[in-house]
């Protein structure tokens, strides 16, 4: 796994709007490099995380799991990324994400990103920034079309959404699976 | 950023307006409403208190306020508007990526409230085949 710049760059364009190079350049060697085989795991739903990953090659397939039955939500591509929410604040995984296919990753922990961002803070917020926009379109865009209120606190999901909307599932993936949802 | 008295009533922002500030409550509740999609009034989401901000994501993406936020009693609020923010991150780097991660933080306490809502929101709608429905779309939206 040869991690450039340039080969940073073409794969991972959204985070890095309002970061420059030199803050590119000190952001690379803080990311550990993992492997993972076909059908290994790499977040248990539930889990304690607090890291990101980002998919460098392969394929990450995410699912949740419940008493006595696992739903299949969607596939993560390369170019895109896992954990963002346990990044910013560690906690419980929201999704088990798994290798559909022999992937390669680059690990950000939250440890790692307190370290950077005291050299280079400014490419810590463009990269924060990055992830908050994301996760902000992300409630904008579920919260109106998938769920209807009824009564206080008591949320039903609009039928209308399952049938007319083939996005329906990509909502559910990206908020469950979510940070780890297909983009 | 400054910070202002506001009796109860005050509107902060309104949904599906533009806004472009953002909120720190130090004192005081404010409650976040929403208009009813069939037209007839609006619910409660939630209330704010203090040390919680809002108007967040309306700051990051510039899109419309996606809820009304009034003060629910008298209240004592820090704004910051946009344009402070922008010069903000612009002259000061480590104040920057400090007050971005709390934006970041409390989207992400927020997100994982949706996701909370919408896992038992599923939970509970197995009774009506919803099991049967998703993976279906889930095959539906894998083919392309």
């Amino acid at each position: 796994m040869t991690i450039t710049s340039t080969e940073f760059k073409k794969r991972f364009t959204p985070l890095l709007e309002k970061m420059d190079s030199t803050e590119l350049e000190h952001l690379l060697p803080r990311l550990s490099p993992l492997e993972i085989a076909e059908g290994e795991q790499l977040l248990k739903m539930g889990e304690h995380s607090d890291s990101l990953y980002l998919l460098w090659e392969g394929q990450l397939s995410v699912e949740i799991t419940g008493p006595g039955q696992t739903l299949h939500l969607v596939l993560i591509d390369e170019g895109k990324w896992v954990g963002e929410y346990c990044l910013i604040e560690p906690g419980p995984a929201s999704a088990t994400v798994r290798a559909s296919r022999e992937s390669k990753l680059l690990k950000l922990s939250s440890e790692d990103l307190d370290q950077y961002h005291r050299e280079y803070p400014g490419g810590a917020a463009a990269m924060i920034r990055a992830l908050s926009l994301d996760i902000a379109g992300r409630i904008r865009s579920v919260g109106r079309s998938v769920l209807s209120h009824v009564g206080d606190s008591e949320y039903r999901l609009k039928k209308e959404s399952l049938r007319e909307d083939r996005g329906f599932l990509a909502f559910m993936g990206k908020l469950f699976g979510a940070e780890e949802g297909k983009h | 950023m400054s910070i202002g008295d506001y009796p109860e009533g005050h509107l902060f922002t309104e949904e599906g307006k533009y806004g472009n500030a953002m909120y720190l409550v130090i004192e005081g509740e404010v409650s976040v409403t929403q208009r009813n999609p069939e037209g007839n009034g609006s619910r409660l989401l939630k209330k704010i208190g203090p040390g919680e901000v809002f108007g967040l994501i309306a700051l990051i993406d510039h899109g419309s306020r996606s809820a009304t936020c009034q003060a629910a009693g008298p209240t004592r609020i820090a704004s910051l508007p946009q344009s402070a923010f922008s010069l903000l991150y612009r002259l000061h780097a480590h104040l920057a990526y400090r007050f971005q991660y709390l934006v970041a933080r409390q989207l992400v306490r927020d997100a994982r409230n949706v996701n909370r809502i919408l896992y038992e929101a599923v939970r509970k709608e197995k009774k009506s085949n919803l099991s049967d429905d998703l993976p279906s779309i889930y095959t539906e939206y894998r083919v392309d």
